[in-house]
């Protein structure tokens, strides 16, 4: 009689056992966060030149990079080197610029400037403390050796990136 | 005076809301400031967090620190401090924003801000947020939640309740139109009563009429009054068209007429008759045996 009872609850219980899905969410939030505080703004001190230096009459785009943690991400600015729109051009555009460390949110962030790393048109930093980096990006453009430029609306694109390590 | 108090402990459902704000730059001329001067006078305001901005120029090699301090000035010691460390660190601008918890301004003693070492500092802001109720003393605003119960008790306190108070009293206005206030309550509890009591009065009218028409009823029900009434009735030309008609003499013919000329029996009426006949003499039989 015990056979039995045992038998039927072993049938019970494979019948109650189904496959079943258990599905584990989460969330990842953002640890770094790149906002455009200054759009960058070309002036035209020259025929054949734009740049975003103040002193031609330029505005110098400055981005800011919001870091949560600690020591877990980099960041890569991209000057251009490339209008993403202007007049049809039909000659060579020479392209400078840089990008630096402007204002701090903590104090040891300024030595962020001193260890950029940078090649061709782009500049990474390090971001080895949790805060707000303020960075410039200046930019600047020569057309031909010293050709004017047509005339009409230029754009051109900063890239920023925020790259984990 | 009862109706009054409870009046007076009636719960307001004005809400007074937070305000909240943030000074100028403190720093702007000077390195340090009096925070008496800085903060606004509201009672009950609280410092909530401090703003900075400041360019530090210095040889990267060299040592310094910054400094943001506000002095307690309720006791010795500080009741914030920031020190920004920028040893062996190039110049650059800082801005930052620290939460505080939000203690009372009165708290908050001179503020300061200083470098140490090889370092100058330029285009320097320190500001600080700050919040506070409005109606922190309710007697500083009518639209306060608390203000009339605030009132009253400041009347009570005073022994202003039944006794006018000096013209320069800070709150004389409050006291007058407290009394007017009372007066208008008092008008209004009169208005009310009368409004009550001439409601009351026309009820008592109203049943005084019905209790009326039941007397009548019982005047109705005597002969003499029915009489009465019939010869006032009669006498009105009410029942004239009645008892004034007059009917012309002669022979009146019988009107009936038969349009069928056999008129048939009715055999189902017959049978019945018939079963009704034996039935009796079925029954009769019994008690002639």
């Amino acid at each position: 009689m015990i056979k039995r009872l045992a038998t039927i609850a072993l049938l019970m219980s494979a019948t109650s056992a189904m496959a079943v899905d258990s599905p584990i969410n989460g969330v990842v939030e953002p640890k770094c966060s790149i906002w455009t505080e200054t759009n960058g703004v070309y002036g035209h001190p020259l025929p054949y030149k734009l740049t975003t230096k103040p002193a031609d009459g330029g505005v110098k785009a400055i981005i800011r990079v919001d870091v949560a943690q600690a020591d877990y991400y980099k960041t890569k600015f991209t000057h251009p080197n490339s209008f993403s729109s202007s007049p049809t051009l039909n000659d060579a555009v020479a392209w400078t610029g840089s990008t630096a460390v402007s204002q701090v949110s903590v104090s040891g962030m300024s030595a962020y400037e001193a260890a950029k790393v940078t090649y061709n048109n782009t500049t990474e930093f390090n971001m080895t403390l949790a805060g707000s980096t303020w960075f410039t990006v200046e930019s600047e453009a020569q057309y031909g050796s010293t050709k004017a430029l047509p005339a009409g609306n230029y754009t051109a694109m900063i890239v920023a990136e925020c790259i984990a390590k | 005076m009862l109706g009054l108090l409870v009046g007076f402990s009636w719960p307001s459902y004005l809400s007074s809301e937070l305000l909240y704000g943030r000074t100028d730059n403190v720093a702007k001329y000077v390195r340090t400031w009096d925070m008496t001067k800085v903060l606004p006078p509201d009672a009950g305001l609280e410092v909530q967090g401090i703003f900075h901005r400041y360019t530090i120029t210095k040889e990267s090699s060299a040592d310094a620190t910054v400094s943001i301090v506000n002095k307690n000035a309720n006791g010795s010691g500080n009741i914030y401090e920031r020190h920004d460390n920028w040893n062996q660190l190039p110049s650059n601008t800082k801005i930052g924003f620290d939460v505080v918890t939000p203690s009372l301004g009165k708290r908050w003693g001179d503020g300061s801000i200083d470098v140490t070492g090889e370092a100058t500092l330029s285009d320097v802001i320190v500001a600080y947020n700050y919040r506070f109720d409005p109606c922190f003393i309710p007697l500083s605003d009518p639209t306060c939640p608390d203000y009339e119960s605030a009132l009253y008790q400041y009347l009570l306190d005073n022994d202003l309740i039944n006794n006018e108070p000096d013209i320069d009293d800070p709150y004389y206005d409050e006291w007058v139109q407290y009394q007017l206030d009372i007066k208008a309550e008092q008008k209004e509890e009169e208005e009310a009563k009368k409004e009550k009591e001439a409601e009351e009065a026309e009820e008592e009218l109203k049943m005084e009429r019905a209790l009326s028409v039941a007397g009548a009823a019982e005047q109705i029900a005597n002969p003499m009054q029915q009489l009465a009434m019939m010869q006032q009735l009669v006498s009105t030309g009410t029942l004239d068209s009645y008892y004034g008609a007059t009917i012309e003499g002669g022979t009146y013919e019988d009107a009936i007429e038969l349009k069928d000329a056999e008129i048939k029996d009715n055999t189902r009426a017959l049978r019945n008759l018939a079963q009704d006949k034996l039935h009796r003499t079925i029954v009769r039989s019994q008690y002639d045996k």
